[in-house]
């Protein structure tokens, strides 16, 4: 088994808020927020996500947010895309269906510093784990705590995976 | 030396005897599905490790890929080479058996997946895909609907652009788009996030005060924390902000009020005054997180030194075809200098998001230097009253006020012409339902624009007062709820020569007319004096009309409308009567 090659790894970052929170949070939320992220991970060709419907791929800024605000590299993982599609089934099935998506705790930055893991062993940039927490400590993020639960992000994406 | 304790972990298999002498280390193995802890000796090869997991998972040692840090670890690779130790993850992927064997139809498998590309959104900029091509298959770039649709009430968000990587380029387009589309602000207002904010009255004071521009504004204007911390008040503004058309309607009510208050002499001045003190800093505030504040070029441009308004006006007039939105030309007899956009005072509503209406800035209206010099001025001369009066933008005002008491009697209660004089204010305050009422009226409201109504009123109350002092057994029996007025408008000008030194602002002229003013309204405007208040036009004026019946008016009618269109005065009733008849 030839797995000697190297794939890159980059984690692409958005914006929800288009500029807004960074602007508005201090106002709303009492605490700086510089933006609202939603993570996509780029191995192989593709942007993997995860959303309301289950995982997405499609081609990198091929979601409704376009260009990501930031790209992070993550280095390289042999993970071959065979290996990498069978890892995604069963996530599909197990952890990452689409009914399992919480806004909160099982969003789509869970879904890529999980996937980041195991491809390349390390985690994605705390400041985006830790949004959610940072959103629940304010008054602000406690009281609309129902209303985000039920919204979900789904940027798009033809391709999801697990679902037949 | 073998077993250390691992048996702890319940593991049956600890060590394989096989496993030279090394030290056993508990690696995580996890799956997509599972995690498992599994205790392995340091220097073991992967070889070995496969057959615990595989033994653990239920798995065959050939379905087993593991990957760390990255890497698939190979059978002849040791763990230690890895640099796998005590504590750390291993992840790992179990091959579904018919893909294990079958290496063809996964990759059958893959190119589905990677056929179906997303070419709508795509850009070319994108990272370069060597290993898949999109093959063009059938799947519709637009997904448009689906998208926005999925994005939930995010999709007005996504639309603004998001292709600029720029935060303030974002904004100020944001902005711009709001600016020139209302559709967008009312739909953002639509949402219901948005709603469900608006309505936590607690959580808009929340909002208002944490901005530090707010926070300074309220240091220099208490009224506004007042206004902040009323709750009722809250309410209201946050209904105006929630229905963009009520609040459309008050700005066009607004602005022609202030365009009428325009044409006031000297009112222009007190508009400006007003302007400089209060809604500027609030707009800056507002607005300096959306951006530079474009008022500010306007309020630099206002001309400094107010001058009452019956002094000639000695600046020069602006450039009529000056830019526009920085010069306002007021063809208004000499009193106005009119350099200030009175747009200005208007409230756009990006920059005043939350609606806040600044007549509800009464408390911090009435004390400011402009609104005395208005009242002042309206008091010389009673064709002002009717101006103002006859703006749509009072009787709004006199509305809100006729709803809400409280506020109403804070805004008197803040007003200069009673703050010497207690007495005034308590009175006022119990006549305050009445006088509201009164404002409500709407022929009251005529009659106060009447001029001619007016100085009879005052000729009548004068009158009274008069008899009051020459005769007082003569007065209790005209008493009514009103007419207490007038033992206190006796003690008034007793008071008023001790009052006015004693408080700056107040003028004592100004307190009698308000002290008439307030008499005239309680006693029910128009009577003949000691009449009860309220009272249908038909009742009050019953003696004319029985005259004009004398006289053979028998049109019952059209008598009460001329009676009450001259406010109670026979002879320019029988003349109005008489232009309508041909007879």
């Amino acid at each position: 088994m030839a797995q000697n090659n190297s794939f890159p790894v980059k984690l692409f970052i958005y914006d929800l808020s288009g500029g807004m929170a960074r602007q508005l949070s201090p106002v709303m939320l009492g605490r700086q927020l510089d933006g609202i992220w939603h993570t996509g991970v780029v191995v192989h060709g593709k942007e993997f996500f995860f959303g309301g419907a289950g995982i997405n791929n499609c081609l990198p800024c091929g979601t409704i947010l376009g260009q990501p605000n930031s790209i992070v590299d993550l280095g390289y993982t042999e993970v071959n895309e065979d290996l990498f599609q069978e890892y995604l089934d069963s996530l599909a099935e197990s952890e990452y269906r689409g009914d399992k998506y919480n806004m909160f705790e099982h969003n789509c930055n869970t879904f890529s510093n999980d996937v980041v893991q195991f491809l390349t062993g390390k985690k994605i940039p705390s400041y985006i784990t830790d949004l959610p927490s940072e959103i629940l400590s304010t008054p602000f993020g406690q009281a609309i705590r129902p209303l985000l639960d039920s919204m979900a992000v789904n940027p798009g994406g033809n391709n999801i995976t697990g679902q037949r | 030396m073998a077993e250390q304790g691992a048996a702890d972990l319940g593991n049956n298999n600890n060590n394989k005897p096989e496993a030279s002498e090394g030290t056993i280390i508990k690696v995580t193995v996890k799956t997509p599905k599972d995690k498992e802890e599994i205790a392995i000796a340091e220097d073991a090869s992967v070889t070995q490790f496969k057959e615990e997991i595989s033994k653990r998972f239920k798995a065959k040692q050939d379905q087993l890929v593991l990957i760390f840090a990255g890497k698939i670890l190979k059978d002849g690779d040791s763990l230690s080479q890895h640099g796998i130790k005590d504590g750390l993850t291993v992840h790992l992927v179990i091959k579904t058996a018919h893909k294990a064997a079958d290496g063809s139809s996964t990759s059958a498998s893959s190119s589905t997946s990677t056929q179906a590309g997303n070419s709508s959104a795509s850009s070319p900029a994108a990272n370069p895909a060597p290993t898949t091509v999109p093959t063009g298959s059938g799947q519709a770039p637009t997904q448009t609907p689906n998208i926005m649709s999925g994005f939930g009430d995010l999709a007005s968000l996504a639309g603004l652009g998001m292709g600029s990587a720029n935060f303030m380029e974002l904004q100020q387009q944001m902005q711009r788009q709001l600016m020139s589309n209302p559709e967008m602000l009312s739909q953002i207002m639509e949402n219901p996030l948005v709603q469900n904010m608006m309505s936590n009255p607690d959580l808009m004071r929340q909002m208002i005060m944490a901005n530090p521009q707010m926070q300074q504004l309220m240091e220099r204007n208490p009224e506004i924390s007042h206004m902040l911390n009323n709750p009722e008040l809250m309410r209201q503004t946050m209904e105006l902000a929630r229905n963009p058309a009520m609040m459309q309607e008050m700005m066009r009510n607004q602005d022609r009020a202030l365009s009428n208050l325009e044409s006031i002499p000297g009112g222009y001045n007190a508009l400006r005054r007003m302007y400089t003190d209060i809604q500027e800093p609030m707009f800056s505030a507002a607005r300096e997180q959306f951006g530079s504040n474009p008022f500010s070029a306007l309020g630099g441009n206002s001309d400094s030194g107010a001058q009452p308004s019956r002094t000639e006006n000695r600046e020069p007039l602006p450039n009529p075809w000056g830019p526009p939105n920085s010069s306002n030309p007021s063809e208004s007899g000499g009193g106005t200098t009119g350099s200030t956009s009175t747009s200005g005072t208007t409230n756009p509503s990006v920059s005043n998001p939350l609606g806040v209406n600044p007549a509800s800035l009464g408390n911090g209206m009435f004390n400011s230097p402009g609104m005395q010099s208005l009242l002042q001025q309206i008091s010389e001369n009673p064709q002002l009253m009717q101006n103002m009066l006859s703006a749509p933008y009072m009787r709004s005002m006199m509305q809100s006020l006729a709803q809400n008491p409280e506020l109403a009697s804070q805004v008197m209660m803040n007003n200069p012409l009673f703050s010497g004089n207690p007495q005034l204010q308590e009175q006022f305050r119990s006549q305050l339902p009445i006088f509201l009422q009164q404002m409500q009226n709407p022929e009251a409201l005529s009659v106060m624009t009447n001029p001619r109504a007016m100085q009879a009123l005052m000729q009548i109350q004068q009158g009274l007062q008069t008899l009051q002092t020459e005769a007082p057994g003569l007065m209790p029996s005209l008493m009514t709820g009103g007419i207490p007025g007038v033992p206190t408008g006796g003690a008034v000008p007793a008071e008023n020569p001790a009052s006015s030194p004693s408080s700056a602002a107040t003028n004592p002229a100004q307190q009698q007319l308000m002290q008439q003013m307030l008499q005239m309204f309680a006693g029910g405007g128009g009577s003949g004096g000691g009449n009860g208040t309220s009272q249908t036009p038909e009742v009050r004026f019953q003696t004319q009309l029985d005259q004009l019946n004398a006289m053979g008016f028998i049109n019952r009618e059209a008598n009460l409308q001329a009676l009450i269109a001259t406010g109670g005065d026979i002879n320019a009733a029988i003349e109005r009567l008489l232009g309508s008849q041909p007879s």
